[in-house]
C-alpha cells in the first residue's frame, strides 16, 4: 500500500522511466532504422518529462510575480529542456538525412540487411 | 582593452563565428582557406596566453555576459582546462594545415571546414565551461559535428558507420542528460562549483540518486569515449572517415569526453566520492578490459586504419586507467598520455592517409616494399609506431613510465604488468606494418612521396614525438599542477 502511494506521488517520474524503457527496448529490438529513430525520440521525451517534472509543483503558477500568487513552478528545468528539445530535433533531422542516404546506397532500411550487404564481420 | 581574461571565451566565439562565415564565402575558397588557417593560428596564440596566465596567477573565472554563477554561465579555466585547450588548439592547427593542403577527399570543401571549426569550438567549450548544462550543449554540438565529418566522405561505408555512431552517441547523450537531471534534482544547481558545495551536504541523504546519476554518466561518457564494451561504433567510424577527420576524432574528440568526465568528477562530485562509490573499481576494470580487448582486436586487423582505430580503444583505456588509479604519478601519466597519444595517433592517421592516397593500398598485406618508394612517410609511421609501443627516447615511453610508476604507487602492481603486456601486444600489431613495408618485394615504381606542404605536418609531429621523448620537462609544471588539481 505504501509502495502504491509512493508510486502515485511520483507518478511523473514513474511514467518517465517507463517511457525510457519502452524507447530503449524498441531501439534494441527493432530492425527498421526509422523505428530505431522514433525509439530514440521516445527516450529523449522520457528524459525531458523527467527533467521538467523536477521543477513542477502541483497547483504552481508560472513564476511571474503577481500579488496573491505564492506557489511557483521552478522555471529552470523548463528553460533547459527547451534547449534539449532543439538538440533532439537537430539530431533527428541529421539522422533522417543519413537514413535517406543509407536507403539510396543500400536500398533497404533493415539494419540486418545493411550489415549483410556490407558483408563484414563486426568485432 | 584586451585582458587575458577574455581569451578563453574568445577562443570559442571565434571558432564558432568562423565556422559560420567560411561556408558563406561561396566561391572564394582561397579566402576561406586563409580564414580557416588563421583562425586556427590565433586560437593557438590565445590558448598559449591563457595557459601562461593560469600558470602565473591561478584559475581564470569568466562570467559570460557579465552574469556570474549560480545564475549565469561561467568559464572556469583551471590548469586542466588550459592544458586541454592548448593540446586541442595545437593539434587541430596541424590537422587544419593537412586538410587544406592534402588532396581533397571531400566534395564540399567549405562545409567541411565549417564542421571542423564547429567541432573545435565545441571541444574548447567542453574543456573550459563551468556549467554542467552548458557542457551538455557543447557535447551535443561536438557529437553532431563529429558524426558529420565522417559522413561527408559520402561512401557507403562511411554513411553506415556514421549512422551507427550517431545513434549510439544520441544514446550516450540521453544517459548524460539523465545523469544531469538526477544531480540537478538533489542539488538544484547547474554550476559545477555550486553543485559540489550542495553535494557535500546533501550527498549522504540521497545515495540512490547519486548512484543512478553516476551510472548514467559512466554509460554516457563511456559510449562517447569508447570505453570497452561500449566501443563498438569506433573502429568503423574512425576507419571510414576522411584522413583529417580520422586524425581529429582519434586524436582529440575521444579524449575530450574523458576530460569532461574527469572535470565533472573532481569539480562536481569531489574526489571523495570516487572512493566512497564503487566508481573507481568499475572504471579500473573497464579500462583494463579496453586495453586488452583493443590490443587483441588490433592484432587480427589487416586494414591499416581499422588497426589504428582499435589501438585508440586501447589507448583510451590507458587514460582511464591513469585517472582511476588516482595516485599523483598515475594521473600525471594520464594527462601526459592525452597529449602524447594525440600527437602519435594524429601522426599515424595522417601518414597512413597519405600512404592510402598515394598508393591506393589500404591493407597491410598490400604494402610490400612500399617504404622504398615513400621513405619519408614510412619513417614517420615507424617513429609513431615505436612511440606507441613505448620505446625509450620516444614520447610514448614517458606517459607509459608515469602510468606504470603510478600503478606501483597505488600498490597495484598488476596494472603495471598490464601496461607492459599491452606494450608487447602493440609491438605485435605495429611491427608487421613496418616489416612488410620495409622488407618484401618491390612495389610499383610510379608511387611517389606527397608534396612538401603535406609532409610538413608529419615532420612537425615526428619532431614533437622525439622532443617530448628526450626532453619532457617543458610542459611538466602544467601537468603537475593539473594532477594536483585532481588528486588533492
Amino acid at each position: 500500500m505504501e509502495l502504491l502511494e509512493r508510486l502515485y506521488t511520483n507518478i511523473y517520474y514513474l511514467v518517465a522511466v517507463v517511457l525510457f524503457v519502452i524507447g530503449f527496448h524498441t531501439m534494441l529490438t527493432h530492425k527498421n532504422l526509422l523505428k530505431k529513430l522514433m525509439a530514440l525520440n521516445i527516450m529523449d521525451t522520457a528524459i525531458f518529462l523527467f527533467f521538467v517534472a523536477i521543477g513542477y509543483r502541483s497547483g504552481g503558477q508560472a513564476p511571474i510575480l503577481l500579488p496573491g500568487v505564492e506557489k511557483f513552478v521552478n522555471p529552470v528545468p523548463s528553460a533547459l529542456i527547451l534547449t534539449g528539445i532543439v538538440i533532439s530535433v537537430s539530431f533527428t533531422a541529421f539522422a533522417l538525412a543519413l537514413v535517406v542516404l543509407l536507403y539510396k546506397h543500400y536500398g533497404t532500411l533493415d539494419s540486418d540487411e545493411i550489415i549483410a550487404i556490407r558483408g563484414k564481420k563486426h568485432v | 582593452m584586451f585582458s587575458v581574461n577574455h581569451a578563453p571565451v574568445l577562443i570559442v566565439v571565434m571558432l564558432l563565428t568562423a565556422g559560420f562565415i567560411v561556408p558563406l564565402l561561396g566561391k572564394k575558397m582561397a579566402l576561406g582557406r586563409i580564414l580557416f588557417l588563421s583562425v586556427g593560428l590565433v586560437v593557438v596564440v590565445l590558448s598559449l596566453l591563457t595557459t601562461f596566465a593560469v600558470l602565473e596567477s591561478g584559475t581564470i573565472v569568466y562570467a559570460v555576459g557579465g552574469w556570474p554563477a549560480p545564475h549565469g554561465i561561467e568559464l572556469v579555466v583551471d590548469a586542466f582546462a588550459a592544458y586541454s585547450s592548448l593540446v586541442i588548439s595545437v593539434i587541430s592547427l596541424i590537422i587544419y594545415w593537412f586538410v587544406v593542403f592534402a588532396p581533397r577527399e571531400v566534395k564540399h570543401e567549405a562545409g567541411y571546414y565549417a564542421l571542423i571549426l564547429l567541432l573545435s569550438a565545441a571541444m574548447h567549450g567542453i574543456v573550459m565551461t563551468g556549467d554542467i548544462f552548458n557542457l551538455f550543449v557543447f557535447v551535443e554540438i561536438s557529437s553532431l559535428a563529429a558524426v558529420a565529418i565522417i559522413a561527408v566522405k559520402g561512401t557507403k561505408e562511411s554513411i553506415e558507420a556514421s549512422f551507427r555512431y550517431l545513434m549510439l552517441s544520441a544514446l550516450g547523450s540521453g544517459g548524460m542528460l539523465f545523469g544531469i537531471a538526477l544531480l540537478f534534482m538533489i542539488t538544484g544547481q547547474l554550476s559545477m562549483e555550486y553543485m559540489r558545495v550542495a553535494l557535500s551536504t546533501t550527498a549522504g541523504q540521497y545515495p540512490l540518486n547519486l548512484l543512478t546519476a553516476l551510472g548514467f554518466m559512466v554509460i554516457g561518457f563511456g559510449i562517447k569515449s569508447a570505453l570497452f564494451p561500449l566501443h563498438i561504433w569506433l573502429p568503423d567510424a574512425h576507419a571510414n572517415a576522411p584522413t583529417g577527420s580520422s586524425a581529429l576524432l582519434s586524436g582529440l574528440v575521444v579524449k575530450v569526453y574523458i576530460i569532461a568526465f574527469m572535470r565533472i568528477a573532481y569539480m562536481t562530485l569531489g574526489m571523495d566520492l570516487f572512493y566512497i562509490l564503487p566508481l573507481r573499481q568499475i572504471l579500473l576494470v573497464l579500462a583494463s578490459l579496453s586495453i586488452l580487448a583493443g590490443s587483441v582486436f588490433a592484432i587480427v586487423q589487416d586494414n591499416i586504419k581499422r588497426l589504428l582505430a582499435f589501438s585508440t580503444v586501447a589507448q583510451v583505456g590507458y587514460i582511464f586507467l591513469g585517472f582511476s588509479l588516482l595516485t599523483e604519478r598515475a594521473v600525471e601519466g594520464a594527462i601526459w598520455h592525452i597529449l602524447i597519444h594525440a600527437i602519435m595517433k594524429t601522426l599515424l592517421f595522417l601518414a597512413v592517409g597519405v600512404v592510402i592516397h598515394q598508393s591506393g593500398y589500404k591493407k597491410i598485406s598490400q604494402i610490400h616494399g612500399l617504404a622504398r618508394r615513400m621513405p619519408f612517410t614510412f619513417a614517420c609511421i615507424t617513429l609513431g609506431a615505436l612511440s606507441m609501443v613505448g620505446i625509450p627516447g620516444t614520447a610514448g615511453f614517458i606517459s607509459k613510465l608515469y602510468l606504470a610508476l603510478g600503478a606501483l604507487d597505488a600498490g597495484q602492481a598488476i596494472f603495471a604488468v598490464l601496461i607492459l603486456a599491452s606494450s608487447l601486444l602493440s609491438a605485435i600489431y605495429y611491427f608487421p606494418l613496418i616489416i612488410t613495408a620495409y622488407f618484401g618485394h618491390d612495389a610499383l615504381p610510379n608511387i611517389k612521396e606527397p608534396s612538401l606542404a603535406v609532409r610538413l605536418p608529419l615532420a612537425v609531429l615526428s619532431l614533437a614525438i622525439l622532443f617530448y621523448g628526450l626532453m619532457p620537462s617543458m610542459l611538466l609544471p602544467l601537468v603537475r599542477q593539473t594532477a594536483l588539481l585532481i588528486t588533492r
